[in-house]
């Protein structure tokens, strides 16, 4: 016994490694849920406004890409969609929440009512990366909806 | 005579290379993004000062483990290149100081940044001395060693933590390093924990409060000394707490951050006063990773001596 | 029962350390017999020293004048290094004319009975088996940059039945090779 637990801890402390391959993804940069916006499954926290978004060009391992992101509150009458401006023109974040940093920052402007493009999405590295649509007022963040992205 | 002067110190050779090795620690990072705790800087062997340039080349190699272990890997990767200079000198018969100045540039498609890293100081003390011999008691050297904020971290990083090279945080942190020579093998091992501490942050990305917790980090490793020479093996694992990002509306929990790296060196002793080691450092063969990157590299060491 | 082991433990690591007297073992040079015992002396002087170890040659010379300058000592010199030929040794402890003889400790048996740990390393033995000092001759690699003396000061301090102001002293030097 004497032996043979030092002999565990170092065989278990040794261990190699063992490579995990990620699940083949159905799309290397997952797409939108335009179709369905109807469903309101992206939402902003505080606000509870809907948003749909969409590649515009994908970015690469190695170039920038651009997304086109809408907004919209539901109609009082029957819920379908109401494309609306948001109070000032959002923010786009890229975060991977896991290792605890993000990219380079990204530029939006706004195309129509309720529709925005950033540009300037790049991503670091793959991996688990979270995209935030922030409204912010100054230096502050006033509303947020998170949309989860594997890359 | 001439013999007598010529031969090295053979035996006290090793003792102060199995040092040499653990020595590397910028390599031992997180390849990507900087974190991780700088070793100390300890005089393990007989000497009364030392100081050390170190120079390293390490590629990323697997650009992200995830929390679920998944590796990932693109085409391009990021290089890192370190450079470190570091400098201990005996306090008294068994206190003693160090410094060490580490410098970092990263590169990844053409990109590069590149900046001073985190400084470390640490003060040492010989709690296990080896006066007289025993079959197994080791000489132990305790530590205490405080790390500061030099270096920018990820969590400020504008560039998606290209520009990184340290951990961030202040912190403190207490080790022991003990070492044994058994004919020609010498074995190392030394364990630390520290503790890093909250500060607040503000970027484009991010704005609030940055809260870590503690780290550890725990090494093993084995040589083999012949005429001037050492080839020897190591192993440090290495775990860090998660670092919370607390905001207005929410918190991030973030993720434990874990890898293991395993390194070689060849050892050189040209005199008394005078050390190369050649490592090879590789976080891809031991251990379960998780939320880090993983690198290769190669690490030349040059040490000068000043003996007791 | 717990005060007593307690002061048990407490006194096994105060209590100085002991050795059989006489230190005996094979002369090196003329392989014969010898004994160092401390008959009529205040203390047996035992220094473990190497044939290759640039350490502990420069000490040598320091040894020579201590042994000179006190004759109230017997001194003697064990070589228990395994990885030095003996041919080697016996050519490098007759060049140096030790003015003590030296025991070959070939299976390192005195190297294990003194716990010998490094070249040089000396011991201060007093009459009853005692170790007064046991450590480095001085508190440097080479002897000639030493600011400390610690066989000397030992030496002094029991001459003037004094208690030894540093009973141990760090060893500095080439670790010993045991077979």
């Amino acid at each position: 016994m004497k032996i043979v637990t030092p002999l565990i801890a170092a065989l278990i402390l040794t261990a190699c490694a063992q490579e995990k391959s990620p699940p083949p993804a159905k799309d290397l940069f997952s797409p939108t849920n335009g179709e369905r916006v109807t469903d309101c499954s992206i939402r902003f926290k505080k606000s509870g406004l809907c948003l749909s978004w969409g590649w515009e060009s994908q970015p690469t391992s190695t170039a920038m890409g651009s997304l086109v992101f809408k907004t919209y509150r539901a109609n009082l009458l029957d819920q379908s969609p109401v494309q609306v401006d948001l109070e000032s023109t959002p923010q786009v974040i890229l975060w991977m929440p896991e290792m605890g940093h993000g990219s380079r920052p990204t530029t939006v402007n706004p195309i129509d009512v309720g529709t925005y493009r950033a540009s300037d999405v790049f991503f670091v590295m793959p991996g688990k990366w979270e995209i935030l649509f922030q409204i912010k007022s100054g230096e502050s963040v006033l509303d947020e909806a998170v949309v989860n992205v594997t890359i | 005579m001439k013999r007598l002067l010529t031969l090295p110190f053979k035996i006290a050779l090793p003792i102060a290379m199995a040092l040499t090795v653990v020595a590397p620690s910028v390599a031992q990072a997180a390849a990507c993004c900087g974190g991780g705790f700088a070793s100390p800087t300890i005089i393990a062997g007989d000497q009364a000062s030392q100081f050390t340039l170190s120079y390293g080349f390490n590629s990323v190699v697997v650009d992200n483990v995830d929390s679920e272990g998944y590796w990932r890997r693109w085409d391009e990767h990021q290089q890192v290149q370190s450079f470190r200079i570091e400098g201990a000198t005996l306090l008294s018969d068994r206190w003693q100081a160090g410094l060490a100045i580490p410098m970092i540039q990263r590169t990844r498609t053409g990109d590069t940044h590149s900046g001073l890293g985190d400084v470390a100081a640490t003060l040492g003390y010989e709690f296990l001395p080896d006066w007289d011999y025993n079959p197994i008691r080791p000489k132990g050297v305790g530590y205490f060693q405080i790390t500061l904020p030099t270096g920018l971290s990820k969590y400020e990083s504008e560039t998606g933590a290209l520009d990184t090279r340290g951990n961030g945080f202040w912190s403190v942190g207490l080790g022991a390093l003990f070492t044994k020579t058994f004919s020609d093998i010498d074995a190392f091992t030394s364990v630390d924990v520290h503790r890093s501490f909250s500060k607040s942050v503000r970027t484009s990305s991010i704005a609030g409060q940055l809260q870590p917790g503690f780290g550890g980090n725990f090494s093993a490793g084995l040589g083999y000394n012949f005429t001037a020479f050492r080839i020897g093996g190591a192993l440090t694992w290495v775990v860090e707490d998660p670092v919370k990002i607390v905001q207005p509306l929410g918190t991030i929990d973030g993720a434990v951050e874990r890898y293991t790296t395993a390194s070689l060196a060849l050892s050189y002793m040209k005199s008394d006063e005078w050390a190369g080691t050649l490592s090879y450092l590789d976080q891809t063969w031991f251990g379960s990773p998780t939320n880090t990157s993983l690198g290769r590299g190669l690490t030349i060491q040059i040490q000068r001596r000043w003996l007791r | 029962m717990k005060k007593v082991a307690l002061l048990t433990i407490f006194w096994t690591f105060i209590a100085h350390a002991s050795v059989s007297l006489p230190v005996e073992g094979q002369n090196l040079l003329t392989d014969k017999t010898v004994k160092a015992s401390v008959e009529n002396k205040k203390g047996l002087v035992v220094v473990f020293l190497s044939a290759v170890c640039p350490c502990s040659n420069s000490h040598v010379a320091e040894l020579t004048k201590i042994s000179n300058e006190y004759p109230d000592f017997n001194f003697i010199a064990i070589h228990s290094n395994a990885n030095e030929e003996v041919a080697v040794a016996k050519n490098y402890f007759t060049d140096k004319k030790l003015p003590f003889p030296v025991i070959q400790d070939s299976k390192a048996k005195l190297a294990d009975e003194f716990k010998a740990l490094k070249t040089p390393h000396v011991y201060v033995v007093r009459p009853n088996g005692e170790i007064a000092y046991q450590g480095g001759v001085t508190n440097s690699a080479d002897c000639s940059k030493a600011d400390k003396n610690f066989l000397r000061d030992a030496l002094d301090d029991i001459k003037q039945s004094h208690v030894v102001r540093t009973p141990s002293g760090r060893t500095l030097g080439c670790v010993i090779k045991r077979g």
